[in-house]
C-alpha cells in the first residue's frame, strides 16, 4: 500500500544509564538539571500539557500560596 | 520512543486566556493582534464588561466541577491588560476565585508590556498572588526597533522603570518572566545578557509570528538557510554554557525533550495543549496566535454567554492540539525530530490553500537548533559517562 509509513526512527537520548555520581560531577550544569528534571519526570509520569507560549512562566515554580479570603482553598 | 500517541479523549481546559482588555497602549508593530491577517480586535469591546466578567467566573468554575479539577490557570491577556484598571482586575481574580470555590486553586497570572506596571498593582497582585510575566526584546535599541507608541515614543524607560520594581522585596516572587521576539538585526548574545540584567527567573524567546503564505521577517525560501537557527543557538550555547541560574523556556523544553521528556509549551512537542481564550465580549476562541494566519482563523462562533467551556472541546481545530503526532503533515510524521520540534507553533504551520496540513515555516531552523542542542548534549554526556549516547527506544 502506497500511504504505508516506513518505521518510525527518533532522534531522542537515552539517559537512563546516568549514574548520581556523573550528575555530582556536572552539578550546576544545565546539563544535569536537563537529566534530572527528565529522569524525575519518567518517575512521576507527570500529566503535561502544552501551555500558552504568549505568557513567561517558568516550568519548576509552584504556583503562589493563594489567599484564603476570597473563597479559594488554604 | 516513538511519541506516537493515541488520540487522547475530551482533554478539559486547564489554561484560560481572559482578554481583559482589547486595546494596548504600544504600537508594536509585529503584534499578532493588530498587525497582522486577524483584524477582529476592532468590533471587540474594549473592555470586559462586569457583566461578561460574572458569565466567565460562572462557565470557568462550571468546566473545573464538571470534570472534577482542583486547579486550573489563568491569564489575564490583551491587548494590554493593565489598561483594564486595578478595581477590574482585581474584581476579576476575586469572582473567578470565588465561583470556583472552596477546593479549587486557580492561580493568576498576567502578561503585560511593563508599562502601566507600577508599585499599586505590584500591590495588587501581592494580595492576590497573581505572577507576573513582562514582554520585552532586550537593551534599548533592540525594544525600540518594535516596542513603541503609536506615536513612536520608547517604552523602554518605562518597562525599565517596572522591572526594576518587580525585581525588589516584597514584589520579586511574582516575577515570572521575561517573553522576547526575536529579531536576527538583533546580536543574539547582546540582547540575552541585557534581558539578564533584569534578573529574570526565566526567558522565552518567541519566533516572530508568521506562515508560508505571509513569511517571517527575513526566513528566505532556501531551506539550507537557517539565520533563526543561528541567532538561537548563538543564545543557547551562552546559555548552556554558564551555570544555571535563569530559565530559558525553550531550550529547557527542547532540552527535556531529546531526553525523551514533554513539553510545557505549545511552541515544540506533542503535549496536548489545554488552552483556551475569552474576548472581552466573551466570545471563547481558539488560542490566539492563530490571527496570524487569517482573519477569523481563531474564531468558534462560541460564547461564554450562552455556551459552556464543553461545547469547544470538539472543536476540530481546538481537538487537533491534542492529537499528538498522528495529526502532524506527512512531512514531519516521518522526519528524526519529530517528537522534538512538534510541528513547531500550530500558526506556523499555515498556508493558504493547504491550511495547518504542513510543517513549520521555521522548520529548517527547528531543525538545525534541535539537532545542534542534540549534539551539544551527546557530547557532554559522553565526556561525563565516557560512553556514546545511543537513541532513547521504545
Amino acid at each position: 500500500m502506497d500511504d504505508v509509513e516506513p518505521p518510525y526512527e527518533s532522534d531522542l537520548i537515552d539517559v537512563t544509564d546516568v549514574t548520581l555520581e556523573q550528575l555530582r560531577a556536572i552539578d550546576d550544569s544545565t546539563l544535569a538539571h536537563a537529566v534530572r528534571r527528565a529522569l524525575r519526570e519518567a518517575q512521576e509520569r507527570p500529566q503535561v500539557l502544552a501551555a500558552f507560549q504568549n505568557y513567561a512562566e517558568a516550568l519548576d515554580s509552584p504556583p503562589d500560596a493563594q489567599p484564603a479570603d476570597d473563597g479559594a482553598a488554604p | 520512543m516513538t511519541g506516537e500517541r493515541p488520540a487522547l479523549g475530551p482533554q478539559p481546559f486547564r489554561e484560560f486566556i481572559l482578554k481583559v482588555h482589547s486595546r494596548c497602549n504600544l504600537a508594536c508593530d509585529y503584534c499578532y493582534v493588530y498587525m497582522m491577517a486577524d483584524q477582529s480586535w476592532r468590533d471587540r469591546p474594549r473592555v470586559m464588561s462586569s457583566a461578561v466578567i460574572s458569565d466567565v467566573a460562572q462557565r470557568i468554575a462550571e468546566h473545573l466541577h464538571a470534570h472534577a479539577l482542583w486547579d486550573a490557570t489563568v491569564v489575564l491577556h490583551g491587548g494590554e491588560p493593565l489598561l483594564a484598571g486595578p478595581r477590574r482586575i482585581e474584581d476579576i481574580v476575586t469572582r473567578v476565585r470565588r465561583a470556583a470555590g472552596p477546593g479549587v486553586r486557580v492561580t493568576f497570572e498576567v502578561q503585560t508590556n511593563g508599562v502601566l506596571l507600577d508599585r499599586a498593582y505590584l500591590d495588587l497582585f501581592v494580595r492576590h498572588g497573581v505572577r507576573v510575566g513582562v514582554s520585552l526584546d532586550g537593551d534599548r535599541t533592540a525594544t525600540d526597533r518594535h516596542r513603541r507608541g503609536a506615536d513612536g515614543r520608547s517604552s523602554h524607560d518605562a518597562v525599565t522603570r517596572a522591572l526594576r520594581l518587580l525585581g525588589q522585596p516584597p514584589y520579586r516572587p511574582l516575577f515570572a518572566g521575561l517573553l522576547c521576539t526575536v529579531d536576527l538585526d538583533n546580536d543574539p548574545v547582546a540582547t540575552y545578557e541585557a534581558l539578564l540584567d533584569h534578573g529574570p527567573p526565566m526567558v522565552d524567546f518567541l519566533l516572530p509570528n508568521g506562515n508560508w503564505t505571509y513569511p517571517p521577517p527575513q526566513r528566505p525560501a532556501d531551506p539550507s538557510t537557517t539565520p533563526y537557527a543561528d541567532w538561537l543557538t548563538a543564545v543557547f550555547d551562552r546559555w548552556y554554557a554558564a551555570p544555571r541560574t535563569t530559565a530559558v523556556r525553550l531550550f529547557d523544553e527542547i532540552l527535556n525533550l531529546l531526553l525523551g521528556g514533554a513539553s510545557r509549551t505549545e511552541s515544540v512537542g506533542l503535549s496536548p495543549s489545554a488552552t483556551v481564550v475569552v474576548e472581552t465580549d466573551g466570545s471563547i476562541e481558539q488560542v490566539d496566535t492563530l490571527k496570524s494566519a487569517y482573519h477569523g482563523a481563531a474564531v468558534t462562533g462560541l460564547t461564554v454567554l450562552s455556551h459552556p467551556f464543553d461545547a469547544a472541546l470538539d472543536f476540530p481545530a481546538i481537538a487537533v492540539r491534542r492529537r499528538g503526532a498522528v495529526a502532524l503533515s506527512g512531512t514531519c510524521r516521518r522526519c528524526a525530530v519529530r517528537d522534538v520540534c512538534g510541528g513547531g507553533l500550530y500558526a506556523h504551520r499555515f498556508r493558504a490553500g493547504s491550511g495547518f496540513d504542513n510543517p513549520s515555516v521555521y522548520c529548517p531552523d527547528l531543525r538545525r537548533l534541535i539537532e545542534h542542542v542534540s549534539a551539544r548534549v551527546r557530547a557532554d554526556l559522553m565526556a561525563v559517562t565516557g560512553a556514546p549516547r545511543g537513541d532513547a527506544v521504545a
